[in-house]
């Protein structure tokens, strides 16, 4: 690993630094173009992209937040250390298709309606409460640090695998996230997620085809692997059902995903992104089998996440594996960017008091979110770089019940709401913590036992106190929420 | 469950007649989607290695087939949600 060819690390160098170059000036050279202002202020043009992407670019801004370095290494790094299980992103990123479809496009009118720009927005209008915005803020701003860290791990285990020594892997891609996002708003992402989801589906689709013809073809793949490890063992299949259901119930609270979702045109480009969302999830399934094919390759390594560079440097000439590493990178950059912007929103429109200059207090945020990120990968010590993601998910799922079960007509009180959160959020954090960061906890209920996702436990617990208060004591139906509902079938 | 829960109360109740027929439409256009949930979460159904199809054993391709099958679902719905 120590010594760098010239060629993979000057390939890299030129793409990666493109992206970054054309995603900063982005916002210059539309200014320049742009020969009339149509309204919208600077800060929805900053954070919301002007609210008017239609399908295809929804589609790829939707699939580029969602397909990430926990796609490209965190997973193959998983299936690569412990088999089969490592694939519940498989089932958890095809469920999450009718998840949205059935409960975005809603989402969406209530906040095209009500002028919302971020989930607190929304459940401030649901529950005409301020502590339980501040909390659904400070939640979401929270949980994008650790799948932010995953994505700077992303991004450092490329360069690390180029031959770059020490911290200065970790220092790259932290310095060239944040030039990425102070510049460009949230058009850097949506214009460079064209040129990452190109680069990424070179990377995959010659991956995917030209590593198994190294190593015998797919069958070969599987007869490499011991038997009992194709499938999963014995008390594998809760964890991984489970770890599949919160994964999609989490996939879209967070703030980033939710400004892809709430940047589209209208509720149909939604619903027709979710017919055609799933392409991505064949990919996410061959990007997956990396792991294996890195044991047909021969590649062995104690640092899971470094399993997809070190097979693309072992397998591909240089230059193709340092375009390859390049796309990695983007494909981390591109979407820690509209983690950080969405986390950056929440904070300038539910936090702070109305500001005098929003975008730059929009900017700072995302820095500082940025920093938060940094500090996770220094000091919270997972075993897989994938339980980063998880522990996002785990913290990010009390908002739930504001979120989702507020979009229904259940009567369901703003105390109900905070006491569920508070309970929920103690139970997950303090079952992950007990866990040294791992997402499951045993469970044994008698008529069922095993290990179940702490994220869908600690949720289930909180729906619990919340369905358990509001029953006591109902709250009011809200009547926007009751109108958007009623319209939304009309 | 959870997911359960938004689908019953995904439509809502309206006095109009050809709204209410719709409701019922939709209601049951709905539970298609539930398939996916079924078809993917209860692991008795999927974890073995046979049969085997080209190389892959049963277990990926299983899930694997369900991206398609997913898609053509939602689809199903969608446009016949614009249709009712």
């Amino acid at each position: 690993m120590s010594d760098i060819n010239p060629w993979a690390l000057g390939v890299f160098i030129v793409f990666f630094a493109a992206t970054i170059i054309i995603g900063s000036s982005i916002q210059v050279i539309r200014r320049l173009l742009r020969s009339h202002s149509h309204g919208s202020n600077a800060q929805e043009e900053w954070g919301l992209g002007g609210r008017g992407f239609g399908p295809w670019v929804t589609w790829f801004l939707v699939g580029g937040d969602f397909y990430t370095a926990y796609t490209v290494i965190a997973v193959p790094a998983l299936v690569y250390a412990v088999g089969a299980y490592g694939f519940f992103a498989l089932p958890y990123t095809i469920i999450v298709y009718p998840f949205i479809f059935l409960v975005m496009p809603k989402l969406w009118k209530i906040a095209h309606d009500g002028g919302h720009s971020t989930a607190a927005d929304i459940v401030r209008a649901r529950f005409n409460s301020r502590p339980l915005e501040v909390i659904v803020a400070l939640t979401g701003l929270v949980a994008v640090m650790p799948y932010i860290a995953l994505q700077l791990i992303g991004i450092r285990t490329v360069v690390q695998s180029l031959g770059l020594p020490g911290d200065l892997p970790l220092i790259i891609a932290f310095l060239s996230l944040a030039a990425y996002t102070w510049m460009g708003g949230l058009h850097a992402p949506a214009l460079t997620a064209f040129i990452k989801d190109i680069m990424i589906y070179i990377a995959v689709l010659v991956a995917v085809t030209v590593i198994p013809m190294h190593t015998g073809g797919y069958a070969a793949l599987f007869s490499n692997v011991a038997p009992h490890e194709a499938v999963l063992k014995a008390g594998q299949g809760l964890p991984y059902a489970t770890l599949a259901l919160s994964s999609a119930l989490a996939a879209f609270l967070y703030p980033h995903t939710l400004t892809g979702i709430l940047a589209s045109r209208s509720a149909d480009t939604i619903r027709q992104n979710a017919v055609y969302l799933p392409v991505y999830t064949i990919v996410l399934g061959l990007i997956a089998m990396l792991g294996y094919m890195a044991h047909a390759a021969g590649i062995v390594t104690t640092n899971n996440s470094l399993v997809v560079p070190m097979l693309f440097q072992k397998v591909f000439p240089a230059w193709f594996a340092g375009f390859c590493l390049a796309a990695i990178a983007v494909g981390a950059l591109v979407p820690a960017a509209v983690m950080a912007i969405g986390a950056a929103n929440l904070v300038t429109s539910n936090l702070l008091p109305a500001q005098s200059n929003p975008v730059m207090a929009s900017r700072i945020t995302a820095f500082i979110v940025k920093v938060g990120a940094l500090l996770c990968v220094l000091f919270l010590n997972a075993k897989f770089a994938i339980d980063l993601q998880l522990l996002g998910g785990v913290i990010i799922l009390q908002t739930f019940p504001a979120l989702i079960l507020g979009l229904t007509r259940l009567r369901l009180s703003t105390a109900s709401m905070l006491t569920g959160w508070v309970v929920g959020s103690v139970v997950g954090l303090g079952l992950c913590w007990m866990d040294g960061l791992k997402p499951i906890h045993p469970i044994n209920f008698g008529f069922v036992s095993g290990n179940v996702s702490t994220g869908l436990l600690s949720l289930g617990v909180n729906i619990v106190v919340v369905l358990a208060i509001s029953l006591l004591r109902p709250g009011r139906v809200h009547a926007p929420v009751a109108q958007a509902v009623s319209s939304e079938a009309a | 469950m959870t997911e359960d829960g938004v689908l019953r109360h995904s439509s809502p109740v309206t006095h109009e007649k050809n709204k209410k027929k719709r409701f019922f439409v939709m209601k049951y256009l709905n539970l298609l989607l539930l398939l996916p949930f079924v078809g993917l979460l209860w692991m008795p159904l999927y974890d073995r290695a046979d049969p085997v199809l080209f190389g892959f054993p049963f277990f990926y391709w299983y899930q694997f087939a369900w991206v398609p099958v997913t898609s053509v679902i939602i689809w199903i719905v969608w446009k016949k949600g614009h249709d009712a």
